[in-house]
């Protein structure tokens, strides 16, 4: 009796060491497969408040996002090393545009039917980042805008009115490369929150979009 | 006892000096730390650029010029308490010291004299108790 389980003595020691010091590829998943799953999020109301509501396509749930002429965004606070968890990957799919005229004022052009924000919160807000990447209707995939909040935010350009919009997209974006190609220098170290938001308060029209399978995850090792 | 008003609040002591920064200091460490968590607590609440430019920032502007229009008063305030408040324990320093000296100069008629709302008065009386006991 002894003899055997000295001799499976080494694979529990093996599996225990798997099980503590084993790297999860994915530091958060929000798959909204529960329907507990948006309370985690909180709201906050920039300009009247958007249904963020949690749909069903079968067994899985995704978050919809209508909004009639308001502004709010959706966001959970995380807290990891951006160099441990580099990538973010979520699905989107715009239903529809803000409508912003050819001539759309800057609050007008300020609209975006679907935004995903990474957001590095300091100590303070002048020193707190946030990146933002935003599915345009007009704008050129690739493009890099700046804010009226102030120098911290960045958005960047990721789809366009172009791109495929019947099915759902999938995005992968690496936030550590991203955060330097938008900002021209090295992230904070720190995550703090992820937001979704969809606006159309500035042109008082109505946007639609939907948002699923969030994850934080690592670089696939090579 | 007559009532006897204060003249000087300040005695030039670096017991007085050493009071008034244990009371201020701690004090403005306290509103700077209030206000920070204040801010901060808003802040971290808001997150979103959007919100905190078009809503905390234009109240905390608001907050500031308030705070700062308001500085000079509360600083006057603040610094009046602790000088009227050191100076309940710093002030009879001196005279005690003359009248104690004059006692043990051989005047044994000389008495301990303190305002009622100095600190040391419970000492004092004491003290002016044991000379009327000495002098019988």
């Amino acid at each position: 009796m002894l003899k055997r389980l000295l001799r499976i003595c080494p694979f529990i020691f093996c599996l225990f060491s798997l099980i503590v010091f084993a790297d999860p590829v994915y530091f958060k998943q929000f798959t909204f497969d529960d329907d507990n799953d948006l309370l985690k999020w909180k709201k906050m109301i920039l300009n009247r408040e958007v249904d963020y509501l949690l749909r069903w396509y079968g067994a899985q749930g995704f978050v919809q996002a209508s909004s009639n002429g308001a502004c709010s965004a959706l966001y959970r606070r995380v807290k990891y090393r951006l160099t441990d968890y580099p990538l973010i990957s979520w699905k989107w799919k715009v239903e529809q545009f803000p409508d912003i005229g050819e001539k759309g004022t800057e609050a007008e052009k300020d609209d975006f039917a679907a935004r995903f924000y990474v957001i590095f919160s300091s100590w303070s807000f002048s020193s707190s980042k946030f990146l933002e990447y935003v599915w345009a209707k007009d704008l050129e995939v690739g493009t890099v805008l700046g804010s009226k909040s102030g120098e911290n935010v960045k958005r960047i350009v990721i789809r366009n009115s172009s791109s495929e919009s019947e099915t759902w997209l999938a995005e992968v974006r690496n936030v550590y490369e991203d955060y330097k190609f938008a900002f021209g220098q090295e992230p904070p170290k720190k995550v703090g929150a992820v937001a979704i938001m969809c606006d159309a308060d500035g042109t008082n029209s109505i946007a639609e979009s939907l948002f699923d399978d969030i994850q934080i995850e690592r670089l696939a090792e090579k | 006892m007559a009532k006897r008003k204060r003249r000087r609040y300040f005695v030039n002591n670096t017991f007085q000096y050493r009071y008034i920064a244990v009371v201020i200091v701690p004090l403005i460490i306290l509103m700077a730390g209030l206000y920070y968590i204040m801010y901060y607590s808003m802040f971290t609440h808001m997150l979103i650029p959007e919100a905190v430019t078009a809503t905390l920032l234009p109240a905390m502007k608001k907050v500031n010029f308030v705070l700062l229009a308001t500085l000079p008063v509360t600083l006057f305030l603040i610094i009046r308490a602790a000088l009227v408040d050191s100076n309940r324990v710093v002030g009879p320093v001196s005279r005690l010291e003359r009248e104690l000296d004059m006692i043990l100069a051989g005047d044994r008629s000389v008495r301990l004299n303190i305002r009622a709302k100095d600190d040391l008065k419970p000492i004092v009386d004491r003290m002016n108790r044991v000379l009327d006991t000495i002098s019988k």
